[in-house]
């Protein structure tokens, strides 16, 4: 089991179950840690709150983070997360449901490193994954 | 000078003053010339009475010298009667004395040129002494040729003399043996009766004066400037110096039928022997100057009287055509002045006419500029108030008796303070004394809401304009006075509107943009749903394929594709509420580059399928590179759609001209559709096809449509059932439209 995690932060179930089913079939065997809001993401990589006792030496290789959020939407947690150090270089795929000129360009001012259209678009993630350098993290080998 | 001549008739200012140029060159030409003229007068009578003097003393000039001759032959005459050897033959009478008689006269005449024969006859006329003056001598001439005379008519005359006459003939050429002499000789004799002691007479002396001399003399004097030499006359009007030598001694030659002067000039002749002895006159053929010559003797001499006094006429002719050409050459003189004075006084002319007549033109202008003033103050919409410096109103126009409802009697003369509203009136004054110090065309009273007072008391809200207007010394104020209380309401009903279009306008833009983000978040909140149905049918699909038969795959297939076509839907929707949305905004699009991209991107989708793409270059236009984007994706794919049955589909995207308009189009080898049907074609959710194959949702193309009209442009479309179809659009408003 690969121990690298990757963080999903989606709110709509049916479109976490398809992801994480998009995952299995595609042999990604990753941790998937799944929060169904912004905040909870924070809580989750800022080790508070729900997640207060977290080692949160350990970061999330990968985050996918869905911008229609309720509450706090995407683009605040994504604003939240590069203002902090810890965060900051954390790789970011935003998942979005239309490819609307604003929500892209948006993203990417903000410091997103990728997006990809929902439902997830396996391709498009695994060139996401490939541009973002983690495409060991994808491979699921086990050890002979 | 404009064309514009004279006032108000054509071409009369023209002629006017070239007429009056001329009445000014006559009128100034009298005046110069006339005392010119006069003078011109003055000098040629003045020349003609010297010339007739020139005559007049010409002629006493030989007069006197003829006298002169003629009174010294008679005195001759008298001395070589009274010698002493003449009286000593006389008393002796023999050779010795008639001897020492010649030897005196031969040495009397030797000196005496004049004469050319010296004799003393007795009385019976034979020759006694007889002197003959040869070329250049005298000589005695011997006795034995002295001849008788006695039949001589000259020795009769003097026989009949009394004592102390002296006989004087007439002019005569001289005549020996019987013939003329030639050259002629004029001779004129002269004798007088000798006496002895008793009383009784003895004989004559005569004496034969050569008149050539004379003639050559009187000749040599010459006549006036002007005339001819001086004619000689005799007591019968024969010339013996004549105009020619043929006119001469005309009474000795009878067969060479020369006239004589009477004969020539009767009238002439008759004046000169009727009237004064000396005289001038003139008649149509000349001025003649005569003096008549007497021989008469000398004035000392009172003992010698000359019997029968003979006379001759001298005669100078002055021929009128000799004075006219004076006359001429005289005037000759005067044309250069003449000239010189009559091209100033015609310059001059010109000038004064023509200052004249534009002084008039100035003057008619100024009149008629004058009274055009007039007649545009009068029709002036505004009301005109011209006032001096004391504020009184001195000139105003109908619209001003229409605006404050007065009659213009009633407003000349009044102080402008009345057409205000009594609590303005003594602060205007102060106003009016500021403007005249600092005048400068303004409009009065900015910033400040002006009311004019009407003569009935009412008010109303004027605009005032103020102009000063230099008048000579006196400065005037020329007001214009524009009632404005329309226009106000005319301003606050704009406001009103303005206002109104404001709020409206900010309505719509709220709705608006509460439109915009409503149509987001309902594509997003629409899409969530159909993802799960669309997302587990498919897993359905995968993970449970073997459970699932045939029909239940195809249940499952069959919600998949409704999933996705409303997914489609919402998109088509979203993107046409997008496009009604936004702003144009306009730039340089490549069109072809678009094209291109949409192309691939479709290829790319569908690499199986076998088409030809043909995208003409560099085609541009200007407009929203967005909507352009959608616009062209709609249509290529329309065209990518309908051309999925053939073989080989054959799109192309190129533009042309027709009729100056630029009409891009996008052709395809496809479907096509009936014409008939065609005004459907770009309304949203009406579909030509039913066929499956062709699935769409009915908005594509009313988007295209939404994109081109926003643009301003017009779409439309030609095709045939299965021969494919063109779409054409223009992106500008067309010539047409």
């Amino acid at each position: 089991m690969n121990d690298k995690e990757i963080l999903l932060v989606e709110d709509n179930p049916d479109d976490e179950t398809l992801t994480l089913r998009a995952f299995r079939k595609n042999n990604i065997t990753n941790r998937v840690v799944v929060t169904r809001d912004g905040d909870e993401a924070l809580d989750y990589l800022f080790a508070r709150g729900k997640y207060a006792g977290r080692d949160n030496s350990v970061m999330p290789q990968v985050m996918l983070l869905d911008l229609k959020l309720p509450r706090l939407g995407g683009l605040e947690v994504l604003k939240q997360i590069r203002a902090d150090e810890r965060t900051k270089m954390l790789p970011v795929v935003v998942l979005t449901s239309s490819d609307e000129d604003r929500d892209i360009i948006e993203s990417y001012k903000l410091g997103a490193n990728s997006y990809v259209r929902k439902p997830i678009n396996f391709d498009e993630f695994l060139e996401a994954a490939q541009n973002l350098g983690l495409y060991w993290m994808l491979l699921n080998q086990p050890l002979p | 000078m404009s064309r514009q001549d004279g006032p108000g008739r054509p071409g009369t200012g023209l002629r006017d003053w070239r007429v009056e140029a001329l009445a000014i060159f006559l009128i100034l030409g009298a005046a110069v010339f006339t005392p010119l003229y006069l003078l011109y007068l003055t000098e040629t009578s003045a020349d003609l009475e010297k010339i007739k003097r020139e005559e007049v003393n010409a002629l006493n000039l030989s007069r006197t010298l003829i006298d002169t001759e003629i009174g010294a032959v008679v005195s001759d005459t008298r001395y070589l009667a009274g010698l002493w050897a003449l009286r000593h033959w006389i008393g002796s009478g023999d050779r010795a004395a008639r001897r020492a008689l010649a030897e005196d006269y031969l040495a009397f005449t030797a000196e005496k040129p004049v004469y050319g024969q010296v004799r003393f006859l007795d009385i019976d006329g034979q020759e006694i002494v007889r002197i003959q003056r040869t070329d250049d001598s005298a000589e005695i001439v011997p006795v034995d040729r002295l001849q008788d005379k006695y039949e001589r008519d000259y020795v009769r005359d003097i026989r009949n003399l009394d004592k102390g006459e002296v006989y004087v003939s007439r002019f005569d050429l001289n005549v020996e043996h019987g013939a003329i002499v030639q050259p002629n000789e004029p001779v004129l004799r002269f004798g007088m009766l000798v006496f002895d002691a008793a009383n009784r007479r003895r004989g004559m002396v005569v004496v034969n004066f050569l008149g050539r001399r004379l003639f050559d003399r009187l000749r040599a004097l010459g006549a006036g400037a002007a005339s001819e030499r001086p004619w000689f006359v005799n007591a019968d009007g024969y010339w013996l110096q004549g105009p020619s030598a043929a006119d001469e001694w005309a009474f000795l030659f009878p067969e060479h039928e020369g006239g004589s002067f009477a004969q020539t000039y009767p009238s002439v002749w008759t004046r000169l022997t009727q009237g004064t002895p000396d005289g001038q006159f003139e008649d149509e053929q000349a001025i003649w100057t005569y003096s008549q010559v007497t021989v008469a003797p000398l004035r000392d001499s009172t003992q010698a009287q000359v019997a029968d006094p003979r006379h001759w006429y001298m005669v100078t002719k002055l021929p009128q055509d000799r004075i006219q050409a004076r006359r001429y050459a005289l005037g000759q003189d005067y044309l250069p002045a003449f000239s010189v004075l009559a091209t100033i006084i015609a310059a001059l002319s010109v000038i004064v006419a023509r200052f004249r007549m534009q002084r008039q033109t100035a003057r008619v202008q100024l009149q008629e500029s004058e009274a055009h003033f007039r007649s545009l103050l009068e029709a002036a919409p505004d009301g005109v108030v011209i006032s001096d410096r004391e504020g009184r109103i001195t000139q105003v126009n109908a619209a001003t008796e229409r605006l404050f409802g007065a009659r213009r009697d009633d407003l000349l003369g009044i102080s402008i303070e009345t057409l205000l509203p009594e609590k303005v009136r003594k602060r205007h004054v102060g106003h009016r004394a500021a403007f005249y110090r600092n005048s400068q065309t303004r409009p009065m009273g900015a910033n400040m809401s002006l009311r004019a007072r009407r003569f009935d008391g009412t008010e109303f809200p004027v605009m005032i304009s103020l102009s000063p207007v230099p008048d000579g010394e006196e400065m005037t104020v020329f007001s214009s006075i524009r009632d404005i209380s329309e226009w106000q309401e005319t301003q606050q009903t704009i406001s009103d509107l303005n206002k109104q279009l404001a709020s409206e306008n900010a309505a719509l833009t709220s709705a608006n943009q509460e439109l915009e983000a409503f149509s987001y978040s309902v594509s997003h909140d629409l899409r969530a749903p159909l993802r799960s149905i669309d997302g587990f049918s498919q897993a359905l699909l995968e993970d449970y394929s073997t459970v699932l038969e045939d029909e239940g795959r195809d249940y499952l297939d069959r919600v998949r594709a409704a999933a996705q076509r409303m997914g489609k839907l919402i998109d088509d929707m979203l993107e046409l509420s997008r496009v009604s949305r936004s702003e144009l905004k306009v730039a340089t699009v490549d069109l072809s580059r678009l094209a291109r991209e949409v192309a691939d991107a479709l290829q790319a989708s569908a690499a199986d399928r076998k088409a030809r793409i043909k995208i003409a270059n560099d085609i541009a236009a200007s407009g929203d590179v967005g909507l352009l984007r959608i616009l062209l994706h709609n249509l290529i794919d329309n065209a990518w759609k309908y051309t999925n049955k053939c073989d080989v589909a054959v799109i192309e995207f190129g533009r042309r001209q027709e009729l100056g308009e630029t009409v891009y189009y996008v052709r395809d080898n496809g479907a096509g559709f009936d014409m008939a049907y065609a005004d459907n074609l770009f309304r949203a959710f009406h579909r030509l096809h039913d066929d499956p194959a062709y699935a769409g949702t009915g908005i594509g193309l009313a988007t295209a449509a939404r994109v081109i009209n926003k643009h301003g442009g017009r779409i439309w479309a030609e095709a045939q059932t299965d021969r494919g179809a063109t779409f054409c659009f223009t992106l500008q408003p067309g010539n047409s439209q």
